[in-house]
């Protein structure tokens, strides 16, 4: 098989990067450490509080995580941002904890704490000394036992309001505007949980009152809906001492929420979307959808995005940048959901580049990278920034107990950074090259071209969209 | 088929539109109290000492320092080359040329062998450069086996760097790039104004964007010849190493061979900046508009700090905690919590050789804007007349105690690069501590007393986004500034 001149010279580019010969890549050892099963401490509680604990003594702070199955999937069709909403009432004090005290309390102690709301959960973060672990846990014992009733109207009216200057200040106001929400619109079809978009006539106008408010938190805050996890410079026996102490008597219902399904839904076909906004830089953004069945092809994902985009000497960003000239900035990231990968593309452009043109350098520049074998050194080099990157992250103790509150209690998988990394080091060329090859095809994909356009609608809006991404109502009951 | 079946089965629920949600079950809470649910617990015995940080730290002949922290069992180690002299903005200088050349560095060098590299990663990261008010860091975190070799690229790059025509054309490209989006932020439109409206035009920091993105373009290879010249210098740079380093005493030898040829020419002592804050008559307003419009009002609230080597930069730092520093800080309680304003108060307090300011920030709705900035302008008045409690001062500083003891080794590592820079030598991290423990209520009053309100700015800042013909121009600040008390 001939390969292409321009394959050719993005070998060539790529080569280079490896020519240092003081700086040799070598094959990764493994980081001594212990293996996962003796770290980490799981077990569930009675009343099903799933419980992980992991000891790091490096310095005497403990991170704190709970997590509750409660994220944007399970709003109530029609009463959109109410689990966010529910987790800034939670701020709002209990029955033995005053309003905004409990904040002040870990404040107070010297800690840090924050919350979320995800597509998937909502997660309530505090990092501390490591003595005030008690605290801690009395707070997310409160949060989770003793909420409801002390919610009221007087301080819904005021939260309502914070949720909307976050919503303004995140997104309204800003460049971002409406483009998120028009790609959820197409990523998911009609009534999938995950289409959840942030509405912008309901988020200004808060359809639901207390009793709302309440039920939500009565139906998800509770413990067999939730995951604790603690990593930090604790003595295990007196953490579950403690955790027994303040969860459980915390009384459940004996079964976990209800959730709504929220199945894969490959992409059957490509969709373009033209999108025109006021802001100046014009982009293209594509989206790959796939469900990986293991870690392995999850870090293989990784090591793809590594090999786009890593840094400016990257395949895409080399071959939009510097090659073509058309982008300022080009990327290629991993989106994770519960039950489904994305493989998503940005490529902002130079003002008053042709996106139609930009869009045939792009799919030409990952032709060549899906064609582009793989060298010994260049996969050693992506594996090392791939691992690279997790212990980076991995250094937080915020970071790892997040991941193991928030890892898929569906699914039963737990953040384990010994399998990362046994797969990532398993991952070969061969593997690598059929991923990239499968998922980043030009026949199932959603395109958005962004235009600027000065007299666009504030936060810009789609203004034309062809193809089709999922397969019709029909076609889906066909055998 | 099962899959499309539950498909369907969404698609027909969510026909249903909005049903009504069956409300609460009464008694709110099942959960059986107990008495030791009441009150908020004691500490547990388990008290960890903050394990105090071995800071090792050499000078090398040639004048540079080397300072080594190890973090055994992560993996990683992170490494800053940092160059206290290279701050953003020099004077007598191009705008950027400290940001650019920090990045024309990493674009080719020559090794000590003599080939010569365009551009190359350590274990699969390629370094980067950053450049601050204090100073310009170039960086690189690898995993433990690839230290020796990080280090290689780093002393090559700031020893021995090509500084071609065509490298500092690309990094020329990529910081007009950043320039072009920042410019078109909220952040990137006040920026620039902050050392304006403070010290004035001619103020070093005072860039509006035009003239950034003008003196950028005119940039020269020989002026960033010149200015590395002049810049780069042993006597005037640090090596950060932080992590999982395999022996101390190798990183000490690895930076000897390394960096200890590097020898000092030409030296020329770089020109000391001098600043002061504008007084009230020499000031264009004390608030701005810069455009309106949208239904929120970004704030910015600055008062100057004209003498930073004579405030206690600890105390501000926690009097800035105090006021506006997160959850518990007054303007948190007032504007979020109890009036449910805003969804954040932000800010900080920004230092350099000759000046600095702290900075508080909020969003409002647009009617709220007149109050917002008398509250803000309050609560520092009141910080400078009365002492802050006891219990609200111990508050403060636990939350500023945790900026300074980082658990991650790339974050001890930028803060020891940070406060290097700042002429605050990073062995004394703990001291800091300790100095911090011990302000007293009347340290803060005294530092809040350094503050002078009538010499402090309000900007605001409409809905840029609303402004289409606006938003494609370069020089919004020329345009739109309006005295809101017009």
């Amino acid at each position: 098989m001939a390969v292409p001149k321009r394959v050719c010279l993005l070998a060539v580019a790529v080569a280079s990067l490896f020519a240092v010969v003081a700086v040799r890549a070598r094959a990764q050892e493994p980081v001594a450490s212990a293996p996962v099963a003796e770290r980490v401490q799981e077990r569930t509680l009675a009343n099903g509080l799933r419980v992980l604990i992991e000891r790091d003594g490096r310095q005497p702070r403990v991170a704190v995580v709970m997590a509750y199955d409660a994220g944007m999937r399970d709003d109530p069709s029609g009463y959109r941002e109410l689990a966010h909403v529910v987790e800034h009432m939670t701020y709002r004090g209990s029955r033995h904890v005053k309003p905004n005290e409990g904040g002040d309390r870990v404040i107070a102690a010297g800690g840090l704490f924050n919350g979320f709301t995800s597509r998937d959960h909502a997660a309530y973060v505090s990092q501390l000394p490591a003595e005030q672990l008690p605290l801690a846990l009395w707070l997310e014992s409160e949060r989770m036992a003793f909420t409801t009733e002390a919610m009221n109207d007087d301080l819904l009216d005021i939260e309502l309001d914070v949720v909307r200057s976050e919503w303004l200040e995140r997104d309204s106001e800003g460049m971002r505007a409406a483009l998120p929400e028009a790609q959820m619109h197409e990523l998911f079809p009609e009534g999938h949980p995950y289409r959840h978009t942030q509405d912008r006539g309901s988020k200004r106008d808060f359809s639901y009152d207390l009793e709302h408010v309440r039920w939500f938190h009565q139906q998800h805050y509770r413990p067999e809906n939730a995951t604790l996890a603690i990593v930090g410079d604790i003595d295990l026996a007196e953490a579950n001492a403690l955790i027994d102490k303040y969860f459980a008597g915390v009384r459940g219902t004996g079964t976990r929420a209800a959730r709504p399904a929220a199945p894969v839904v490959p992409f059957a076909g490509e969709r373009v979307i033209d999108f025109e906004w006021r802001y100046p830089r014009p982009g293209l953004i594509v989206r790959y959808r796939t469900a990986c069945p293991d870690l392995v092809c999850k870090q293989a994902l990784r090591m793809l995005a590594e090999r786009a985009t890593g840094d400016r000497h990257s395949l895409l960003s080399y071959a939009l940048q510097t090659q073509a000239g058309i982008a300022s900035e080009v990327s290629m990231s991993l989106v994770e959901y519960d039950h489904a990968q994305e493989v998503v593309v940005y490529a902002w452009l130079e003002p008053q580049t042709d996106l139609k043109l930009a869009q045939r350098v792009l799919d030409d520049a990952i032709a060549q990278m899906v064609e582009l074998a793989v060298e010994d050194k260049e996969l050693t080099s992506l594996k090392q920034a791939v691992w690279t990157g997790e212990l980076r992250s991995a250094e937080s103790i915020q970071y790892r107990a997040t991941r193991y509150a928030t890892s898929s209690r569906t699914k039963g998988e737990r953040y384990d950074l010994d399998a990362l990394e046994r797969a990532l080091f398993s991952v070969t060329k061969e593997q690598l090259m059929q991923l990239g090859a499968g998922v980043l095809s030009t026949r199932k994909r959603l395109i958005v071209r962004v235009a600027f356009d000065e007299d666009a609608v504030q936060g810009g809006k789609i203004v034309d969209s062809s193809g089709m991404l999922f397969h019709t109502g029909a076609e889906a009951s066909k055998p | 088929m099962k899959q499309h079946l539950v498909i369907v089965a969404a698609v027909l629920l969510a026909a249903c539109g909005r049903a009504a949600l069956p409300g609460p079950v009464y008694p709110l809470t099942t959960t059986p109290d107990a008495d030791f649910r009441r009150r908020p617990p004691e500490p547990a015995a388990h008290t960890g000492v903050w394990r105090e940080l071995a800071i090792t730290t050499r000078t090398m002949q040639n004048g540079m320092r080397v300072i080594v922290v190890e973090q055994p069992g992560t993996g990683l180690v992170s490494h800053l080359y940092v160059c206290s002299r290279a701050g953003k903005n020099p004077e007598s200088y191009p705008a950027d040329i400290a940001a650019l050349t920090g990045d024309v560095l990493l674009q080719g060098f020559r090794l000590s062998s003599g080939e010569e590299v365009s551009a190359t990663r350590v274990g699969g990261s390629m370094p980067y450069s950053h450049t601050w008010e204090n100073g310009t860091a170039l960086g690189l975190t690898v995993l433990r086996e690839g230290s020796r070799a990080a280090l290689r690229v780093l002393a090559s790059a700031v020893q021995r760097p090509l500084l071609t025509e065509a490298g500092v054309a690309a990094s020329k490209e990529s910081q007009g790039s950043h320039l072009y989006d920042v410019s078109r932020t909220i952040g990137g439109l006040i920026g620039p104004l902050k050392a304006h409206l403070l010290f004035g035009a001619q103020h070093r920091f005072a860039l509006d964007n035009l003239r950034w993105a003008r003196e950028l373009a005119a940039i020269t290879t020989p002026e960033v010849r010149r200015y590395y010249q002049a810049t780069y210098q042993p006597s005037v740079s640090s090596l950060i190493v932080v992590g999982d380093v395999i022996a101390e005493e190798e990183v000490l030898a690895a930076a000897d061979a390394e960096f200890g040829p590097w020898l000092t020419v030409g030296t020329e002592s770089a020109p000391q900046p001098r600043a002061k804050s504008l007084p009230p008559d020499q000031r264009e307003h004390r608030v701005f508009a810069v455009l309106d419009g949208g239904s929120t009002t970004s704030i910015t609230v600055l008062h100057p700090i004209d003498s930073p080597k004579q405030i206690n930069v600890h105390a501000m730092g926690v009097l800035h905690q105090l006021i506006a520093g997160g959850y518990s800080s007054q303007l948190w309680r007032s504007l979020r919590h109890e009036a449910g304003l805003t969804y954040g108060v932000y800010g900080g307090v920004t230092h350099f050789a000759d000046g600095g300011y702290l900075e508080i920030a909020a969003s409002v709705p647009n009617a709220e804007t007149p109050d917002t900035i008398e509250a803000i302008f309050d609560a520092i008045d009141a910080a400078s007349m009365k002492a802050p409690s006891a219990d609200a001062l111990r508050a403060a500083k636990a939350s500023y105690l945790a900026t300074l003891q980082p658990v991650a080794g790339a974050d001890l590592a930028w803060l020891l690069a940070r406060l290097d820079a700042a002429g605050m030598p990073p062995e004394k991290l703990q001291s800091a501590a300790e100095a911090v423990r011990e302000l007293t209520p009347s340290d803060i009053l005294s530092t809040a007393r350094t503050l002078s309100s009538d010499r402090a700015v309000a900007l605001t800042l409409g809905n840029f986004y609303q402004y289409p013909r606006f938003a494609s121009r370069r020089d919004v600040r020329q345009f739109e500034i309006r005295d809101a008390n017009d």
